[in-house]
């Protein structure tokens, strides 16, 4: 038997240990990148292979985070593709605001950066006293450094220009504080976010939302997966609520196409258009 | 440049400016000579120059002077001219001349005026000028005009004979113009003297130009031949001086015999470089030597073998070329820590052992201790001697060199010389001290090294001889090696045979782990059945509850039975009385009787119903209890007073007593208590036909206490009221069934001695209520005796005043149930099937509310028809065209629900307006399904009126009615631009401008949408909203459209309306727009979908409170609803702050549904903050969440939360884990 196939039993019996012991299931996760980042979790905590890797999770309590923030892909920027900001700003925003109460979901918010980006958003339309943001994350540890909102310095430049080019009206650095090579971002922007733990394949709907971005998620999920979170995201918008979405993610189901509505052509912004 | 002073000593001749001048460079020694003859140059041309302007001034003036002389010369002529000119035409009468004058004058008068400006410059000239300008005009006056006007006259020919006349004018003329003439030629002279001084001027400005050239000439010829004397004596001599001297520094001269060292220009500087060469080449030479010398040094110490013949080596090389008379060596003995003489020259070698030095002792040990060369000269005389065989002589200088090598003292050496010492000879010394130190710590270590050589070779010796001991060792290791062996062989085998009995140890063990899973296989079984069990017993026990509350319920309705008999009684009872006391004395006796018997069956009936009141009341628990203090003597002698009477009557005796125990006062229901035992004794008077009876209050003994059931009292605690008799007694086995209602001790017993037998019963009930109990003891033929022991503090906690809430609560509802079966005939006329008239379908089972609504449609002269079960009215539906329908939910047949449901699946009745009118709770649902409006029994007279117009204003078909939409607004621009908007809906619009319209508009018509701004005059949206609903007022969808942000608390409180909440803003019309236009077109509103929930009313929980805690509004209300039509109240909290606020302000919730996930505090925080409290540390909470993981169940266990429920929500399930949790 070669490596590669013993690997997929391993890998296999990982994800099932993952399930069994924790709860936590992949199986809806797009295989070839699930294998990709169970053998960088291998390697990076040092197990022998991965069978070693799936004991020390089963008698482990603590690695779990561990495992769970090296499974999930925590990448993102602030104002990352700025157009779709821009556009969020332009064409969501003004409807939004005509809601007395606006919530927000950032399902799958990495570090937190483009849960922090909407708040500022919000703050430049005068509309963030009413809103709320749920930042989710399957990842505690991501989830962490969310809380914090602090950022490595370098990264500040390609923060401020994306803002730039997201039509921002000021400049970011009204919005942080830089020290010790990092930023640190206005904590009056983390007020009305909440960040919670979410796992999108396996938790329910919590709340009733009128704008949901999940943005390069999807990439990571299989189709059946991915029809479930898009039942999730149905199920929670308001009628009329938008769903912002990555900008390669285009999902092929059916379903998705009779209740969901591009605002402009080509644009990776939805719009809810049927009645629930 | 230390030297340079000598020199200026020697060049003493040399002036300070040479010296300056020497000192310059080579380049600004050139400046200097060409910028000297530059100066030169410039001085003379300037001064050139100077003297050419001079001369050039000179002559203009000379030109000047020249032009005013012939100016005034030619001035002259014409004056000349002009007295010819006048004489020669007076003379010869001719006119004509007059013409020749008359140029000449003009002549004259430009070159006066030439004179005058050429004349500016000198004053005494210009006097002159004016001079003569005055004579001219004197010459003018006397001979010119009268000339010229005697030439001018027409007579001038008769004139010509006075010639005297005319000869006297022209010798006038003549002598004016002679002194005119006179005073021209003076100025011409003083013009002339002018010239010839500035002539002389030009003159000697010329020569001093001459003098000037050759000035300059001469001086440049001075200055180049003092540069070119100079440059030879200052570069060219030096130059070729030091060049001769490079020969001999070549070949080794001296370098103090350089000259020109002090100057500062190149040729110092080219001095100074032959004086450093020279240096060099004079330290080669001496280097030369001392190298040789350190070769050859080397060479003889490499010789040396032995301490002493390297000393020996060592002096003999370097005494000579130091002329050192003699010297010795010294050794460093470091064993010793001392320097020993090892080698001498020049001195006897007999006595070098005695010479030991330490170092700091003498010369020797000094220059060790300090590490450096010590010379001393000149030596003492009495110092010792270099002695030959022809003589002797003093040294010179004694020189001590120490030898270091490495930092270490390898030795020293003592030199004596003959000649003071010189550099050269020191730099030898001192160059030769290291490698010699070197080459000496080489030997001594070389020396050592074949001592310790020595050594080695007699260990090894030792050695081989030990190796052969150890070899024999090595054979009584190998023997007892093997023993060893043999003896592991045995340990092996031994070993083997424990691997065999720990497999049949792990077999045992498997077949042990087999039978625990099996054992945990059985108590899985176990526990399985264990919880069957459970569950069996809670279904027991709510039956047995059931059933108590069945019994509760029959209570209840025999207290309401009660109270409707008594009253009819009350008026026969006081009737009868009227007819019995016979006031008018118009009865007969015998009717008297009649009227009296009547009078005393209704007493004992009204006596059996209140004995049924008082025992339903206390079955059902509904019977106030109010402790307050009863004194025991007082209450002793009121029952005294009260039987004496009836003691006496019967003949009996009747004893009161307190015993001694007993207390002052008791606190319990003195009514009450009066009441039972007032019950006893009559039941003792009734029963005790000879003997006594007794009343005893005391404490109770122990035994009777435990008989009483009431062991959780002590006999300090209690108080005992005993009532024996000594009547005819009660059998064994009845002593049970007397307290129980309407029994006696036999059916005889009722004949014999009357009453209802209900006394006991009620007795026994109050002293439960009053927390004790009541028990008989009994002996046929001799007595009985009833024993009440209640508690000497009645504590009332509110037990029968809650039972009785509850019950309460639940009896309106069970009243309900009980619908009257069979329908009355309807008493209106009803509109004939036959008829093809449009009617008002009436469905509606209570045959007198149907004739009620039936009257009502007729006052409005509508036709109506009454149907009173949900078959029928769908029968009517389909036989005869409809008007409306007014429909009851609750049909004896099939539910109000489905008979509204077909009605609008048939699209024959598909558009006929139904109003629900009915005591169902729930009816928003039927507005879900379709209805116009909605109202809930009991009903007003208006509100069904407002229903009748509502079901039939719509217009005889309502199929083609347009939509119709209410809009609130205050402001009219608003509102027209709404109207705007809405244009393409088609819709009818009525408008309102302030909440009591809108109310009135509600009120009177059915509508499919409402707008409402919040903001308006009179009444806020938001309480027209909460005014309306509570006055029954069936709302239409609502759309909120509001100018203003809205706070949490308003937004909770819309919600219960509407989930269309537009704030005004850019793209708000757009979302107002699609908001109405979806309640305009859809056939079935969109409603919250807690309202399709069934309602089963869930008694056991109805009543109770639920604390709703979450952040999301849609499941907050969707909860709620459905929560509420199950009938428990609901309170909502927004977030874990509000929730414990919540919790503070109402003690009274049962059960807590907490949310997760909210903003700020989440839901396990506020479960944890909640079990902080010590009064919250048992109450319920049910986790209601989005999160479905494993973990996520265990996490809300552990903050404290007694049960978990994932989203989305099964109503039905959360309604079973309230129920266990409640």
């Amino acid at each position: 038997m070669d490596l590669q196939s013993r690997q997929d039993i391993e890998i296999g019996l990982f994800m099932q240990a993952l399930r069994l012991r924790h709860g936590y299931d992949f199986a809806g996760y797009a295989r070839a990148s699930f294998n990709r980042r169970v053998r960088a979790l291998a390697e990076a905590s040092g197990a022998a292979s991965i069978s070693a890797l799936t004991e020390r999770l089963i008698h482990d309590e603590p690695f779990l985070a561990e495992v769970i923030g090296r499974l999930s892909v925590p990448v993102s920027e602030m104002f990352r593709n700025p157009p779709v900001f821009d556009l969020l700003r332009r064409e969501v925003l003004p409807v939004l605001a005509s809601y007395p109460q606006i919530n927000i979901w950032q399902a799958g918010c990495a570090h937190g950066e483009e849960a922090y980006s909407m708040a500022i958003l919000l703050k430049e339309a005068g509309l963030y006293a009413r809103a709320r943001i749920y930042a989710t994350d399957i990842s505690e540890l991501a989830l962490e450094r969310a809380r914090a909102g602090i950022y490595p310095l370098r990264e500040a430049q390609l923060f401020s220009s994306n803002y730039l080019q997201a039509g921002g009206s000021g400049s970011l650095s009204d919005w942080y504080t830089a020290a010790y090579q990092h930023i640190k971002l206005d904590q009056a922007l983390a007020e009305r976010i909440t960040f919670a733990n979410h796992n999108l394949a396996a938790d329910g709907v919590f709340g009733e939302m009128h704008l949901i971005l999940c943005r390069n998620v999807l990439i990571y999920f299989g189709e059946p997966l991915q029809q479930r979170a898009l039942a999730l995201f149905r199920d929670s918008l308001v009628r009329g609520g938008f769903l912002c979405l990555g900008d390669r993610e285009r999902p092929s189901e059916p379903r998705f196409a009779q209740d969901f509505g591009a605002i402009a052509p080509g644009a990776s912004v939805f719009r809810r258009v049927t009645a629930r | 440049m230390a030297e340079a002073p000598a020199e200026i000593a020697e060049g003493a001749p040399l002036s300070q400016l040479r010296r300056w001048v020497a000192d310059l460079s080579l380049l600004a020694k050139f400046r200097l000579i060409i910028f000297a003859l530059l100066i030169l140059f410039v001085c003379a041309g300037l001064a050139f120059l100077m003297v050419q302007q001079r001369e050039t001034v000179a002559r203009r003036w000379t030109v000047h002077t020249y032009q005013a002389l012939w100016t005034a010369e030619r001035a002259e002529t014409a004056l000349l001219n002009m007295r010819l000119s006048l004489r020669d035409g007076l003379l010869g009468a001719d006119a004509s001349k007059i013409e020749a004058f008359q140029v000449e004058s003009d002549r004259y008068d430009a070159l006066f005026s030439e004179l005058r400006e050429l004349m500016r410059d000198n004053p005494v000239q210009e006097v002159r000028l004016e001079r003569i300008e005055n004579l001219k005009r004197d010459w003018d006056e006397g001979f010119v005009r009268p000339s010229v006007e005697r030439l001018r006259s027409p007579d001038l020919l008769q004139q010509k004979r006075s010639a005297d006349d005319l000869l006297a004018l022209i010798n006038n003329g003549s002598s004016a113009l002679g002194s005119l003439q006179g005073e021209l030629t003076q100025m011409r002279a003083v013009e002339h003297g002018l010239l010839a001084t500035r002539i002389g001027v030009l003159d000697r400005a010329a020569a001093l130009g001459r003098d000037v050239v050759l000035l300059a000439l001469l001086l440049a010829l001075i200055s180049t031949l003092y540069a070119l004397i100079a440059a030879r004596r200052l570069l060219a001599e030096p130059l070729r001086r030091l060049i001769q001297l490079i020969p001999d520094i070549s070949a080794g001269g001296h370098a103090a015999a350089i000259p020109y060292r002090w100057r500062r220009d190149e040729v110092g500087e080219f001095a100074r470089s032959l004086s450093a060469l020279a240096k060099l080449v004079e330290g080669r030479a001496g280097d030369d030597w001392v190298k040789t010398r350190l070769a050859s040094l080397a060479g003889d110490l490499q010789l040396a073998d032995t301490h002493e013949a390297f000393g020996d080596a060592l002096l003999r090389s370097l005494c000579p070329p130091l002329d050192a008379g003699y010297g010795v060596a010294y050794r460093w003995d470091a064993l010793a820590g001392e320097l020993q003489a090892c080698a001498s020259y020049g001195v006897s070698a007999a006595d070098l052992s005695s010479r030991k030095f330490k170092p700091g002792q003498g010369l020797v040990g000094q220059c060790v201790a300090e590490k450096r060369t010590l010379s001393l000269s000149p030596v003492p005389p009495t110092y010792l001697k270099v002695v030959s065989g022809l003589g002797s002589m003093m040294p010179d200088t004694l020189s001590f060199a120490p030898l270091f090598s490495r930092g270490e003292i390898v030795g020293v050496v003592e030199l004596a010389s003959l000649k003071p010492p010189s550099a050269l000879r020191a730099e030898l010394l001192a160059q030769a001290r290291a490698p010699s130190a070197l080459a000496w710590q080489t030997l001594a270590r070389s020396l050592r090294t074949a001592e310790l050589l020595d050594v080695t070779r007699s260990q090894s010796e030792e050695l081989r001889s030990s190796e052969e001991s150890l070899r024999i060792q090595q054979e009584e290791l190998q023997s007892s090696n093997e023993a060893l062996r043999s003896r592991s062989q045995l340990l092996e085998q031994q070993s083997g045979q424990l691997i065999a009995s720990e497999e049949e140890l792990r077999a045992q063990a498997e077949e042990l782990r087999l039978a625990n899973e099996t054992l945990r296989e059985r108590s899985t079984a176990l526990r399985a059945r264990q919880a069957e069990l459970e569950a069996a017993r809670g279904t027991l026990e709510r039956h047995a509850e059931q059933l108590e509350r069945a019994s509760r319920y029959k209570s209840e309705f025999l207290a309401n039975m009660s109270h409707e008999l008594r009253t009819p009684l009350n008026s026969l009872l006081i009737l009868s009385k009227g007819l019995a006391d016979n006031e008018d004395g118009n009865l007969q006796p015998d009717q008297v009787e009649s009227a009296r018997i009547v009078h005393d069956a209704g007493r004992n009936l009204l006596q059996l119903i209140n004995d049924i009141l008082d025992l339903s009341k206390v079955e059902a628990g509904r019977m106030l209890v109010v402790s307050e203090d009863v004194g025991l003597r007082g209450f002793a002698t009121l029952q005294e007073r009260n039987f004496r009477h009836v003691a006496r009557s019967h003949d009996l005796e009747f004893k009161v007593v307190i015993g001694d125990d007993a207390p002052q006062t008791v606190r319990t229901d003195g009514t009450r208590l009066g009441q039972i035992v007032v019950n006893l004794l009559a039941n003792a008077f009734k029963f005790t036909e000879k003997g006594s009876v007794t009343l005893h209050i005391g404490r109770p003994d122990e035994e009777s206490l435990r008989h009483a059931g009431l062991a959780g009292l002590v006999p300090g605690r209690a108080i005992g009221f005993k009532v024996s008799d000594t009547g005819i007694g009660i059998p064994p086995d009845r002593l049970d069934a007397i307290f129980q209602p309407f029994e006696q001790v036999d059916s005889g017993t009722a004949r014999r001695f009357g009453g209802t037998g209900l006394g006991l019963s009620i007795a026994r009930g109050m002293a439960g209520l009053l927390g004790g109990s009541l028990q008989a003891h009994s002996a046929i033929g001799v007595g009985s005796s009833f024993l009440l022991i209640l508690p000497e503090r009645l504590d009332v906690a509110g037990a029968a005043i809650d039972a009785s809430a509850a019950v309460a609560a639940e009896v309106p509802t069970a009243a309900a149930t009980s619908r009257p079966a069979e329908p009355l005939e309807p008493s209106y006329a009803q509109a004939p099937a036959s008829d093809e008239r449009a009617v008002l379908l009436i469905v509606e089972d209570d045959a007198s509310f149907a004739n009620i609504l039936a009257g009502l449609a007729a006052r409005k002269s509508i036709p109506t028809r009454v149907v009173s079960s949900g078959a029928e009215a769908l029968k009517a539906a389909a036989e005869m065209p409809l008007l409306g329908v007014l429909l009851d939910i609750g049909l004896p047949d099939i539910s109000g629900w489905q008979v509204l449901q077909q009605l609008k699946a048939l699209p024959a009745t598909q558009q006929v307006p139904v109003h629900i009118i009915s005591a169902s709770d729930d009816l928003d649902r039927g507005l879900a399904l379709g209805a116009v409006g909605v109202l809930t029994k009991p009903v007003s007279r208006e509100s069904v009126l407002a229903a009748l117009d509502r079901v039939i204003a719509p217009g005889g078909d309502g199929a083609a009615a347009p939509r119709r939409v209410l809009l609130v607004d205050d402001d009219l621009g608003s509102r027209a631009a709404v109207r705007k908007l809405l244009e393409p809906e088609t819709a009818q619009i009525e408008e309102a401008q302030n909440a009591s319209e809108a109310s009135t508009a509600l009120r009177a018509r059915r509508f499919d949408c409402l707008i409402l701004d919040l903001g308006l005059p009179d009444v806020s949206g938001l309480d027209l909203l909460d005014e309306l609903s509570a006055a029954g007022v069936s709302l239409p969808p609502v759309v909120v459209y509001s100018g203003r942000e809205l706070s949490p608390d308003e937004m909770l409180r819309l919600r219960q309306y509407t989930e269309s909440i537009v704030i005004k803003g850019s793209r708000a019309p757009e979302r107002l727009l699609d908001e109405v236009s979806l309640f305009l077109h859809a056939l079935t509103p969109p409603r919250s979908a807690g309202a399709a929930a069934p309602a089963d009313v869930v008694r056991d929980v109805a009543g109770r409170h639920v604390l709703i805690v979450d952040d999301d509004m849609r499941n907050i209300f969707a909860l709620s609803k459905a929560l509420r039509t199950r009938k428990l109240e609901v309170t909502m909290a927004q977030d874990g702050y509000k929730a414990l606020t919540q919790l503070d302000s109402n003690p009274g919730i049962d059960l807590v549904l907490m949310d997760i996930m909210m903003p700020g505090m989440d839901g396990y925080e506020t479960i944890r903050r909640i079990r902080e409290r010590d009064q919250w540390k048992q109450l319920p909470i049910i986790a209601v969440t989005a999160k479905a993981m494993t973990g996520d169940r265990e996490r809300c266990l552990q903050a404290g939360a007694n049960d978990y429920c994932a989203k989305p929500i099964d109503i039905d399930q959360l309604m079973s884990q309230i129920r266990v949790w409640i």
